[in-house]
């Protein structure tokens, strides 16, 4: 909202400066964001906030300037002459769309251009001048808020129709554009045609030109939610939808449209020659509202004197009887946002200024109990995933349906859930296709891997810590996850990665989980960990793809590991030598570790402390098919210090069942 | 035998004066002193001995042994070391280190300042309905205080009439905590939300936001200062000033939009805050008592506020940061400018 300075010194005195003016509005919630000089006079752009359409009209802005200075506005509504009223018939379908429609009639009008004063007001209100009728409806709009709008009385056949448009009809607007209608818009018609789309703007057909003589003036209070979707469907905004779908003030109507053709018939010589009222204003509720200065300053922890808080109220125009203990106050009726107590303290306190509140801070009472925070468990996850060595990312929720790993999925919405479950979709997305939320956090991962390798990075560890959505049964879940992203160039690193999984889940207190390998259209190797996780290695042709190598992933419920993680408990340290015995050895390539593994913790049993691999080589030594490694085996005793012999009799014995293993060579 | 020894002792005594660097020092040692010394084999000797003899041999063996540690530690101290000296301005090895994200290392920061003063962190689901979203909220479908609102509808099945959605902004939260728990209540509730908002430089359809809120019998406005104001000297600068401009919020009564002193010129005025030398911060005000009586809680007898703020925002502010599209292209060359852990 532009308006000038000149216009509101109409109504209340002003002797300080434009720049103190424009800081006592924002500070007291009228934030002026531009100053700009016109000629003699200032005009201030505000950012007027939904709650006070009354701040869309000069006779608005002039209480609030007036309560700031410590006066009141001088404007007064005057009364309205009794006019003879007119025989065109104005025909409203529903009141509930429209209420109340006046029309006032004001023939033989000269249409000329403005006189200087009037189209100075305008340009200092940031409203071109079009001719002197259309600019005196703006003037009118301006002063009360109440937008009005002036047909050419010529080109209206028969009556006035206040209803809803019919399918597929048309329109073609004051701004030479053609809009085709449905039956959600409201819309102004003679017997003929449309002539209007209500309270959003005029048609081409009955606008006011130089040849128009005879004006026929609308008033009128049209839904704010029909105007809104009119002007959201339509896609224009204008100053008289910004009015409507904030809510008029119906005490204003019947003044701006008698101040309106009195200025016509003043300005443009035309003889006002009658009205008519259909539908009714709708009441306005003005309820006493208790006030208790006391209560005011215990909720806003200030002490304002209650003749300060009365003198605030008043110069607002609100009306105040005094009782004994407390005020009763009314709004006036342009303040329909006033409706309880604590909009009155806002009142007071907003023109008494905010700053005056001196700050405390509060005592927060609190319950003697643990305050069990997921968001903590979650700060915990994150550090145990930094202490790793991955690096934090955060990417989006919401992904392309067509992204990284359609490719290689067939319906890539059902079938990425490899836990049997699809994806939750955004009805109106930004961009079409980039609707899905992600029932997996990975595919956002392997983004920030290619990112980073397109950037001459290879060897990259990141985590995600976000929630992931999934439908299930007719309903959706969502839950917390942990999601773990490694790049290499060789696929070793796998068992380093492994490894951090694995002490991961140690440091949760997490022992032996269940581990199950499975076949995935994704990975080369894919297991799942109990009904919390899952693993897997990116299938190559897939990697390849997108430009990676190696890719090893895992993603972790967080929920679920919540609810098994547990403090980890101090073990007692058996400080008795061990003893370390080396076995080199290959192994064809169809066998897996885990059977020689069970095969040394059974034969060592309970001298067995823990096992490594040294070093691992495929070469001229070794057959093809095998693969040659050192194996480490530490021996310990749990209370006695071991002898080389006892340790050397069950490593023989180990060997010698070893080398019983079919696919598997001594060295 | 005196001889043997003499000859062990003036050999070493030579020897060691030549010594020039700690490592050959350090093989004059193993020589002389070491187990294969002609020291050592010597004394090896001494079994063959009368056992008379034996005792003065381990005196003087003893005492040799002691002379040359003792001439081996004066060396030693002769030394300048200089010779030992690297070049410690060839170049270093990079080291990368594992660290948290900034906007989780901000909001942390952010959190911990609140938790100092009682406030409990707690976190809501992004997904949501109307009715928290909104409703709860006393925004009022199909007005144009939703206009700042814009959402992301999904596509399952509605709650009864209200759809559901992902969250615009982490209030709903707090309705969620209101209706749980009874007053007293002082939370803070850090979170993703989601605007359809076309990204650029200052927007991202997704972002975070710390929400706070306390209800007690006698939380006030000068509280919602005292509360904002300590936040701002911690997480900012000790001389922060924060201006309260009156605004408008569906949920709050009276609200408040927050500006903070410009933290880049000391509000002096420069580009950052446009010469105000003010930049805005967050929004805030008393709890409207329509929201406290949607979740059950006697607006008679409780009051409180409850103030939302952006963490891009506040990072950038922090770091320095002109492009919000950084968080999430997660660079390395943007990554490894941030150290927390």
């Amino acid at each position: 909202m532009k308006f000038s300075l000149d216009f509101i010194k109409e109504f209340v005195e002003v002797k300080v400066s434009p720049e103190k003016i424009a800081s006592l509005l924002t500070m007291s919630g009228l934030e002026i964001v531009s100053t700009e000089k016109v000629g003699s006079d200032t005009s201030f752009e505000a950012e007027v906030t939904s709650n006070r359409p009354d701040l869309l009209s000069i006779a608005g802005i002039a209480y609030e300037v007036g309560a700031l200075l410590g006066k009141k506005s001088k404007l007064a509504l005057k009364k309205v002459p009794k006019q003879p009223v007119f025989n065109i018939p104005i025909v409203i379908e529903s009141r509930k769309d429209c209420p109340c429609y006046f029309g006032r009639l004001i023939k033989g009008v000269k249409i000329e251009p403005s006189p200087k004063w009037l189209r100075q007001v305008l340009k200092s209100c940031g409203i071109a001048s079009v001719n002197n009728v259309v600019d005196i409806t703006n003037y009118c709009m301006l002063k009360w808020g109440q937008p009005l709008h002036a047909f050419d009385l010529s080109k209206v056949e028969e009556k006035i129709i206040v209803r809803r448009a019919y399918p597929q009809e048309k329109l073609i607007c004051i701004d030479n554009k053609e809009r085709i209608l449905n039956p959600e818009a409201l819309v102004i018609a003679d017997k003929k045609s449309v002539l209007a789309l209500a309270g959003v703007m005029g048609g081409k057909n009955s606008e006011v030109l130089s040849s128009t003589r005879d004006i026929f003036l609308e008033a009128a209070i049209f839904s704010p939610i029909l105007v809104r979707r009119a002007r959201r469907f339509l896609g224009i905004n204008t100053e008289s939808s910004y009015r409507f779908e904030r809510g008029v003030n119906p005490v204003y109507l019947e003044q701006a449209s008698w101040e309106a053709a009195y200025l016509i018939g003043k300005l443009a010589k035309g003889k006002i020659s009658g009205c008519k009222k259909a539908g009714s204003l709708p009441l306005v509720r003005r309820p006493w509202i208790k006030f208790e200065v006391d209560r005011m300053n215990g909720f806003l922890g200030t002490q304002i004197k209650q003749a300060k808080a009365g003198k605030i109220l008043n110069d607002l125009n609100f009306e105040i009887e005094k009782k004994k203990t407390c005020f009763l106050v009314k709004a006036p009726s342009f303040r329909q946002d006033i409706k309880a107590s604590q909009d009155l303290y806002e009142e007071v306190v907003r023109i008494w200024g905010y700053h005056n509140i001196k700050e405390s801070l509060p005592l927060i009472r609190k319950e003697i109990r643990k305050e069990e925070s997921f968001y903590k468990f979650k700060e915990s996850i994150r550090s145990k995933a930094i202490c790793l060595g991955f690096k934090e990312v955060v990417t989006f929720s919401i992904i392309p349906r067509k992204n990284v790993l359609s490719d290689f999925l067939q319906e890539p919405v059902k079938t990425r859930g490899f836990f049997s479950s699809s994806g939750v979709t955004i009805t109106n997305p930004l961009r079409l296709e980039e609707d899905l939320l992600r029932p997996l956090i990975f595919p956002g991962m392997l983004e920030v891997l290619r990112y980073n390798v397109y950037r001459k990075e290879r060897s990259l560890k990141f985590f995600e810590i976000a929630d992931s959505y999934v439908l299930k049964d007719n309903s959706f879940r969502e839950t917390a996850k942990l999601c773990l992203g490694w790049h290499s160039d060789t696929i070793d690193d796998f068992y380093a990665f492994k490894g951090k999984a694995e002490f991961f889940l140690k440091a949760l207190g997490i022992e032996n989980p269940h581990i199950c390998e499975e076949e995935n259209p994704l990975f080369s190797n894919f297991c799942s960990i109990d009904d919390f996780a899952w693993v897997g290695v990116l299938r190559s042709d897939v990697a390849e793809k997108i430009d990676l190598a190696k890719v090893f992933l895992a993603e972790f419920d967080l929920e679920k590991i919540s609810k098994k993680a547990k403090e980890v408990l101090f073990e007692e340290i058996n400080y008795l030598p061990w003893v370390e015995r080396d076995i080199s050895l290959a192994l064809r390539e169809d066998i897996r570790f885990k059977e020689i593994e069970t095969i040394i913790k059974n034969k060592t049993a309970s001298l067995f402390r823990s096992l490594e691999v040294t070093d691992v080589y495929k070469g001229e030594k070794i057959p093809r098919g095998f693969t040659g490694f050192t194996l480490r085996i530490f021996y310990q005793h749990k209370t006695k210090t071991l002898e080389a012999q006892e340790v050397d009799s069950v490593h023989f014995s180990l060997r010698a069942e070893l080398s019983k293993l079919d696919g598997l060579l001594l060295r | 035998m005196q001889e043997k020894f003499n000859v062990i002792k003036q050999e070493a005594q030579e020897a060691i004066r030549k010594v020039s660097s700690l490592a050959e020092l350090e093989e004059a040692r193993v020589r002389f002193l070491g187990r294969k010394s002609k020291l050592a084999s010597l004394s090896a000797t001494f079994s063959g001995l009368e056992p008379s003899q034996r005792p003065e041999a381990g005196r003087l063996f003893n005492e040799v042994k002691v002379f040359i540690a003792g001439i081996l530690e004066e060396k030693k101290k002769t030394f300048s070391f200089s010779k030992e000296r690297i070049d410690i301005t060839f170049p270093s090895k990079k080291t990368d280190t594992a660290t948290k994200h900034p906007l989780s290392s901000v909001v942390r920061t952010m959190c911990h300042i609140f938790e100092a003063i009682g406030f409990e962190i707690q976190e809501g689901a992004e997904i949501e309905d109307e009715w928290y979203n909104f409703q709860a909220l006393n925004i009022p479908l199909e007005h144009p205080s939703r206009d700042a609102f814009d959402t992301f509808y999904l596509d399952l099945p509605a709650q009864g009439k209200y759809k559901y959605l992902l969250r615009s902004h982490t209030s709903p939260s707090q309705i969620r905590l209101m209706k749980k728990r009874k007053p007293p209540l002082a939370f803070v509730v850090p979170g993703r939300v989601y605007r359809p908002d076309n990204v650029d430089a200052s927007h991202s359809f997704m972002f975070h936001q710390v929400e706070g809120f306390a209800v007690d019998r006698d939380i006030t406005f000068a509280h919602l200062k005292g509360t904002l104001l300590y936040f701002a000297k911690h997480m900012f600068l000790d001389e922060a000033k924060l201006r309260f401009r009156p605004h408008f919020f569906p949920f709050t009564e009276p609200s408040a939009e927050v500006d903070i002193s410009c933290i880049i010129c000391r509000g002096k005025g420069c580009s950052v805050c446009k010469r105000t030398g003010w930049l805005e911060i967050l929004g805030c005000g008393m709890i409207h008592p329509n929201v406290l009586k949607a979740c059950g809680i006697d607006s008679k007898k409780y009051q409180g506020f409850a103030f939302g703020m952006g963490v891009e925002r506040i990072a950038m502010l922090k770091y320095g940061i002109n492009d919000i599209r950084l968080f999430f292209e997660n660079d390395l060359r943007f990554l490894r400018q941030f150290y927390e852990v």
